[in-house]
Order: C-alpha cells, then sequence, then structure tokens
C-alpha cells in the first residue's frame, strides 16, 4: 500500500501515488456519466473529505507498507 | 440474488479481443467487452450493493475502498490499452444498470467519443510538479546552538520575521516560474491542463507544490517533451521538477456530456 507521494522515477514502472491517480480518477468532471450518477458537486465533496481521510490514514498504512 | 450494473473502465477503436481476455476487473469479475459501432466498451458485472448509488456514496469516503478499486480500475485500463489501438479510459465509477445501457450512451455520444478518441491517439498523458527548492519549513525546526541564539526576544522575533519574509518572496519567485514553465511545456504538448497543487502533507515533501500539471504527448515525440524538461531544469534551478508516466490519457479524455 503506498499513499506516499513520491513520483515514481522518470519513466521508470515504479507504483502508481494513490494521489496522483485520484487526482486523474476523480477528476474535475464526470467523463460519461452512466445510469448510477455521483454529481459533480459530491463529488468535489468526496475529495475534500478523502483529503482528510488520506491524512489520518498515512501514518498507519505506511507502517503496513 | 442481488442487482447487478455495468461497470465501464474505457471505450476503445480496434481492440484484440484475445489479449483482454481471462482479464479480471473489480471484485475478480471477468472482463467483458460490449462492441457497438466499431467501438468497443471494456466493462465488467459489478454488484449494484457496493457500486449503487448508495454505495458508491458510502464507499467513496472509504480510502481503502477506493485505493482498491482506483487500483483495479487503472490496472485494467491499462491492460486494455496495450491491447487497444486506442482506448479512452473512463473516470472513477461509471455504471450503466444493464449492457443495452451501455449501448444507448455509446449512441448518444457516438460523435463526442470518436472525436476524443481521435484526441488521444497515439498520445499518453505525463504529469508534471514543481516544488519550489530552499521553502522548507523552518518553523518546526529547533533552534540551533546556543552559539547564535539572540540575545533578546526582540531580536528573535526580528530574525525570525526576516526568516518569514525571505520564504514569502522565494514562494512568489516559484509560483511565478512555475507558471512560466507550465506555458513552455504547454507550447509543446498537444493539449495541457493543471491540476490543483497537492497538500504538502500528502506530497510528503519539505518544499510546497508550486505546479501539478498534465500534458498530452504525442508518443513519436515524447523524446522532444523531455529534452525540453531538461532544457527548464536548467533554466529554473529554483524549482525541483519530477516527471511521472506515460499515464494512460484520463485527463484529456473528457466528454462533455450532457
Amino acid at each position: 500500500v503506498t499513499v506516499q507521494v513520491q513520483a515514481a522515477a522518470e519513466g521508470s514502472a515504479g507504483p502508481v501515488a494513490l494521489v496522483d491517480l485520484l487526482d486523474r480518477l476523480l477528476g474535475t468532471g464526470v467523463v460519461l456519466s452512466g445510469d448510477v450518477v455521483i454529481s459533480l458537486a459530491d463529488i468535489e465533496l468526496v475529495r475534500i473529505h478523502l483529503w482528510a481521510v488520506i491524512q489520518s490514514v498515512r501514518a498507519e498504512l505506511e507502517e503496513h507498507s | 440474488m442481488t442487482e447487478t450494473g455495468t461497470y465501464v473502465y474505457a471505450i476503445g477503436r480496434g481492440l484484440d479481443e484475445q489479449r483482454v481476455r481471462g482479464l479480471t476487473g473489480l471484485r475478480e469479475a471477468e472482463i467483458r467487452t460490449i462492441e457497438h459501432r466499431g467501438l468497443v466498451a471494456v466493462t465488467s458485472t459489478v454488484d449494484l450493493e457496493e457500486f449503487g448509488e448508495s454505495g458508491l456514496r458510502r464507499h467513496l469516503e472509504d480510502i481503502r475502498w477506493l485505493e482498491d478499486v482506483a487500483r483495479r480500475h487503472d490496472e485494467v485500463v491499462r491492460r486494455a490499452a496495450a491491447a487497444t489501438k486506442v482506448l479512452a479510459p473512463f473516470r472513477l465509477a461509471t455504471i450503466y444498470r444493464s449492457d443495452s445501457g451501455v449501448r444507448l450512451r455509446i449512441d448518444e455520444l457516438y460523435d463526442e467519443l470518436v472525436r476524443a478518441l481521435d484526441r488521444i491517439e497515439g498520445r499518453s498523458e505525463w504529469g508534471i510538479k514543481a516544488f519550489g527548492r530552499g521553502q522548507a519549513s523552518s518553523a518546526d525546526k529547533p533552534q540551533s546552538a546556543s552559539a547564535d541564539r539572540p540575545a533578546s526576544g526582540v531580536a528573535y522575533l526580528e530574525r525570525r520575521r526576516a526568516e518569514l519574509a525571505e520564504r514569502d518572496r522565494a514562494m512568489t519567485v516559484s509560483t511565478e516560474q512555475a507558471s512560466e514553465l507550465f506555458w513552455e511545456l504547454a507550447a509543446g504538448a498537444d493539449a495541457s491542463r493543471r491540476l490543483a497543487p497537492q497538500d504538502q502533507r500528502l506530497s510528503g515533501k519539505e518544499e510546497p507544490m508550486a505546479l501539478n500539471c498534465t500534458f498530452l504527448v504525442d508518443d513519436g515525440t515524447v523524446t522532444v517533451f523531455f529534452q525540453r524538461i531538461e532544457e527548464l531544469r536548467r533554466r529554473y534551478p529554483m524549482l525541483t521538477i519530477e516527471v511521472d508516466g506515460p499515464w494512460p490519457p484520463y485527463s484529456f479524455a473528457t466528454l462533455e456530456g450532457p
């Protein structure tokens, strides 16, 4: 488990940092909404909440990695 | 039997079926492809108890759940991309009630999907971050040896104020330089996007992140893009520049859906 944001060395195939992945996967908009729609505003709320969660569990995850 | 839905990871053109056979998606469900009008959706079946609206609302705030889903989503996208001529990755959690819902959506967004695929074909996404050098916070550091301890509280406060002013100045300079850096790189990319700088607690860096951005770069000119980064590193010695990628073009496959 890696929540560290150390960018993978250039061109290397190291594990992708979770924060970088979420930057892209949650993104700023719904790409193509399915039948199950989590609205943009909710996604933003999730992001904000999420950062708080990441901060709080980070140390714990590092212990396990 | 619980209700199920169809989770879409990506939509592409020219997918080699053989090479996605046996891939597993979320919760170890088999990856299935849905072909429609020359496009192919990479999907798997999910339980709506977990991936329905209330399930998602609940789970999206659970970091372990989110990490698990995000990593599997990314893995499926990357593997499918390797087996496809061009693939538009979807963001997290795009779910339909049925396969026919997926086809219907492809119909509705066909032109936009084709445009998105044309835009990203033969290109990859590269992330760039810049950090301001020498801006590590000294606030929490213990004061050094008593030899340079100021004689009075006033002297201490003055020194402290000077340190903070210097840090502010350095931060302003690096923010300006980071902005220049962005435009220099954007000039050599097919598309660009600025992301929110990550909080220092998330980045785990001593220095604040001055720039977080991402670029769509033609695979044929990626060495030129890297040369440009090298030049810019020399031009902006105050910035530490980090590159990561290639990413599936998550930031550039965006559709302006209705």
